[in-house]
């Protein structure tokens, strides 16, 4: 009894040093890039350009895109860029929030709205998955067009709007969404479910073969069912979670709770974890 | 007698069983790692290679507006030449195989960003689609590169540190791991052409 209650003690220490060991790292890449918002949005105003009906707006819209096509188009605006160029800071939103899905079909559109003595600056940094449907040169087009003419005039939300129907138009059909990959998801929950099951069977069948030949252990053996079948229960939640916070796929599981903002109104599920390479470019205004 | 003869033959089955686990962890380990390094080295290969690609169209198209600078982009040509004639074995990233390919390719950035430079005279080719597209085509080459670049030195800083580590390193030697080289950051190297608009 005792011996047990130490074993689970050294067990939570283990996890408690493999959880701040993880939080460490995490924390090692955002000494630039702000933190990955949570709850989780598409449309993240640090510099507030937009009001917030703009904001609403393009979020709704972006969620839908995410939704139908799993494409994830990412509006991020900052004051300041922190001595980086505005690729580099949107690459590394990009790759560090894992904006996209496992297609790394994400794309960022970084704005730093222009000051008195700074030019603006705007980046579109599209993921690996992305670079045949916005090309260098459509994504130039982009900018140049439909972007900062609007920004001239001083009408953020345009030139944000412009370029998020421009990149929805150029990607659509390129990625089906997971809008009806419900099944899929209900297929898997049974797999685990079918796994789980299989694993307390042969458990149950261990300890009965240990309790036949061992009469004097009938006691432990007991408990010991019972802390698998707890370690069993607890996975088993820690699992559904999971599937609710949809397919993020990255190291950070506490994205989970993303699950209960925005509700029946198909609120954004969180980033899947793209990876990006660099493809886009930026222009000054 | 016969009882601690069987514990011996445990004991040396458990050390045995220890050391094999502990070395084929070891050992895949280094592979999963060494084949990471010779992928993101794939990707470095390619992002160079998709600059080279767009080298001969871009020289074309400067070549119809600005006939006088036939010495830059004599030198682009060459570099380009030299750079590409230049390839790493992937499966040793030999540190110096690797500083004379960024050698040349930083040779044939200098180049690019000169001619970039020169080409500001021209305000007919500055104005001219083709090349805009090229521009912006060759400016998101040049963050690809360096992001590549980035994620291969990453790689292979993992890889190195963990054939490096003792008691790793034992196997690492036995198995002939090599430390592979990385990308270093030269002055100017970082600076590619960069592209105004």
């Amino acid at each position: 009894m005792m011996m047990k209650k130490h074993k689970t003690t050294c067990w939570d220490k283990a996890c408690l040093v493999l959880t701040g060991l993880l939080l460490l790292t995490n924390l090692g890449f955002a000494q630039k890039i702000p933190a990955r918002p949570n709850p989780p949005r598409l449309v993240n105003d640090f510099a507030d350009i937009l009001t917030d009906r703009q904001e609403n707006a393009l979020e709704r819209k972006l969620v839908a895109y995410s939704d139908s096509t799993s494409t994830q188009i990412c509006v991020v605006t900052v004051t300041s860029l922190d001595g980086t160029t505005s690729d580099d800071f949107a690459y590394q939103i990009g790759e560090k929030w894992g904006v996209g899905t496992k297609n790394n079909n994400g794309v960022v559109i970084l704005v730093k709205p222009k000051t008195a003595d700074e030019l603006g600056d705007v980046s579109i940094q599209v993921g690996y998955g992305m670079e045949p449907y916005v090309t260098d040169a459509v994504n130039y087009g982009i900018r140049t067009k439909e972007m900062i003419p609007a920004f001239k005039e001083g009408d953020y939300y345009k030139g944000i709007d412009n370029a998020v129907n421009a990149i929805i138009g150029l990607a659509s059909g390129a990625y089906k969404g997971n809008k009806y990959a419900k099944n899929d998801d209900s297929d898997d929950a049974l797999g685990v479910l079918v796994v789980f099951l299989a694993l307390i069977f042969v458990m149950v069948l261990i300890s009965a073969s240990r309790h036949g030949g061992n009469k004097g252990g009938k006691g432990s053996s007991g408990r010991k069912l019972g802390f698998w079948e707890g370690l069993f229960l607890g996975s088993m939640m820690s699992g559904g979670n999971k599937h609710r916070g949809s397919s993020w796929g990255g190291s950070s599981g506490s994205w989970g709770g993303g699950s209960s903002w925005g509700g029946s109104s198909g609120g954004f599920g969180g980033f899947g974890g793209g990876h990006f390479g660099g493809g886009g470019g930026s222009s000054k205004w | 007698m016969k009882k601690k003869g069987l514990i011996t033959v445990i004991i040396i089955v458990v050390v045995v069983l220890a050391i094999y686990a502990w070395i084929k962890g070891s050992y895949n380990g280094m592979v999963q790692r060494q084949e990471n390094v010779e992928a993101q080295w794939a990707q470095v290969e390619n992002v160079y290679q998709r600059r080279a690609d767009l080298i001969p169209n871009l020289v074309a198209t400067v070549k119809g507006y600005a006939a006088h600078e036939e010495g830059t982009l004599t030198a682009v040509i060459e570099a380009r030449a030299k750079a590409t004639s230049i390839t790493v074995d992937p499966s040793e990233l030999d540190p110096e195989d690797i500083a004379r390919f960024q050698a040349a390719q930083d040779q044939l950035s200098g180049a690019l960003s000169r001619l970039l430079v020169s080409v500001e005279q021209y305000p007919d080719l500055k104005a001219n689609e083709n090349f805009l597209a090229l521009q912006s085509q060759l400016e998101g080459t040049e963050n690809r590169i360096t992001v590549e670049r980035q994620k291969f030195n990453d790689a292979a800083r993992g890889y190195n540190q963990y054939i490096r580590m003792f008691p790793r390193n034992i196997i690492a030697n036995m198995f002939d791991f090599e430390k592979v080289g990385y990308f270093k950051a030269q002055a100017g190297a970082e600076t590619a052409p960069k592209v105004e608009f």
